[in-house]
């Protein structure tokens, strides 16, 4: 399910209220409920930060772990999807940062990302999502998120701040450079389909 | 930069189609909050608080000590004057 197609369903399918409140009282049926109506929106959210189905798993399990964790911090005042996905930001985040550290499996990704001007003039959607992530990934993680929420995602300077908790100047000022350094990249990969 | 942005969101919307793989994580979740729950805060307070306690009567009784130890001879002193005219 794609996060745009997500976005139509979250309006009406808020979970009970009443799950939430017996998961902070303990209920790990009441959360594995609050778990199971939301996974697949995050797992929609998390695959934007990984292509490995069971690097996705981990990080699905992280958000949901993170989540509880900090679910006093809930108040209610936005759908529950709203703020799970901040979580979700938080989590995708953290986890590209210590890619970066480690440099081991994104090394080989930036090294075999599809170029673009490789990729085949009609992609399937499948493809074309890999040649993305691809050509995001040769970025810095800040810059990567941005791009990300803002190509993957489709969310507006707005949104971006929400997710990210940065304020909406500095979502802007990082937009703009980092679509900066993405045209050079596309540049040096040498896109040219006119 | 117009066309190269142009190629990228048609990129993005072919890619927002896509069928992310479908997870199950709900009772790995549930596994993991019983592992990992968090440890209570009580045992700690009560352990930190009579540390606290104990800390306090120690240091009433020693400081009068100490004091007789750096003037050995106040105690001498105050009693002389209290037998003294």
């Amino acid at each position: 399910m794609s996060e745009s197609v997500s976005n139509l369903a979250e309006t009406g399918s808020e979970i009970d209220q009443g799950d939430i409140a017996a998961s902070l009282n303990g209920d790990g049926e009441a959360y594995a409920r609050v778990v199971r109506h939301y996974q697949d929106q995050v797992a929609a959210q998390m695959w934007r930060f990984t292509r490995d189905p069971a690097v996705l798993e981990e990080l699905v399990q992280d958000v949901f772990v993170e989540a509880y964790l900090s679910l006093r911090g809930f108040r209610g005042r936005a759908p529950f999807l709203h703020w799970l996905r901040r979580v979700a930001t938080r989590v995708g985040y953290r986890y590209w940062k210590s890619q970066v550290r480690k440099r081991d499996r994104e090394e080989v990704l930036r090294e075999t990302s599809l170029n673009l001007a490789t990729a085949p003039e009609d992609p399937t959607p499948s493809e074309a999502a890999e040649a993305l992530y691809g050509l995001l990934a040769r970025l810095p993680p800040p810059d990567r998120l941005v791009l990300t929420l803002f190509y993957f995602a489709e969310c507006d300077t707005n949104e971006i701040a929400s997710r990210t908790g940065w304020n909406r100047t500095l979502v802007k000022v990082r937009l703009h450079r980092a679509r900066k350094k993405l045209k050079a990249l596309l540049n040096e990969a040498g896109i040219r389909r006119e | 930069m117009t066309d190269l942005f142009k190629i990228l969101e048609d990129l993005a919307a072919r890619a927002r189609r896509e069928e992310p793989p479908t997870v199950d994580v709900s009772s790995r979740v549930v596994l993991r909050l019983r592992r990992e729950a968090p440890v209570p805060a009580w045992p700690m307070v009560l352990f930190a608080s009579s540390a606290a306690v104990a800390a306090v009567v120690v240091l009433s009784i020693s400081l009068p000590l100490i004091e007789m130890l750096t003037d050995p001879l106040s105690a001498f002193f105050l009693m002389a004057a209290n037998v003294l005219p």
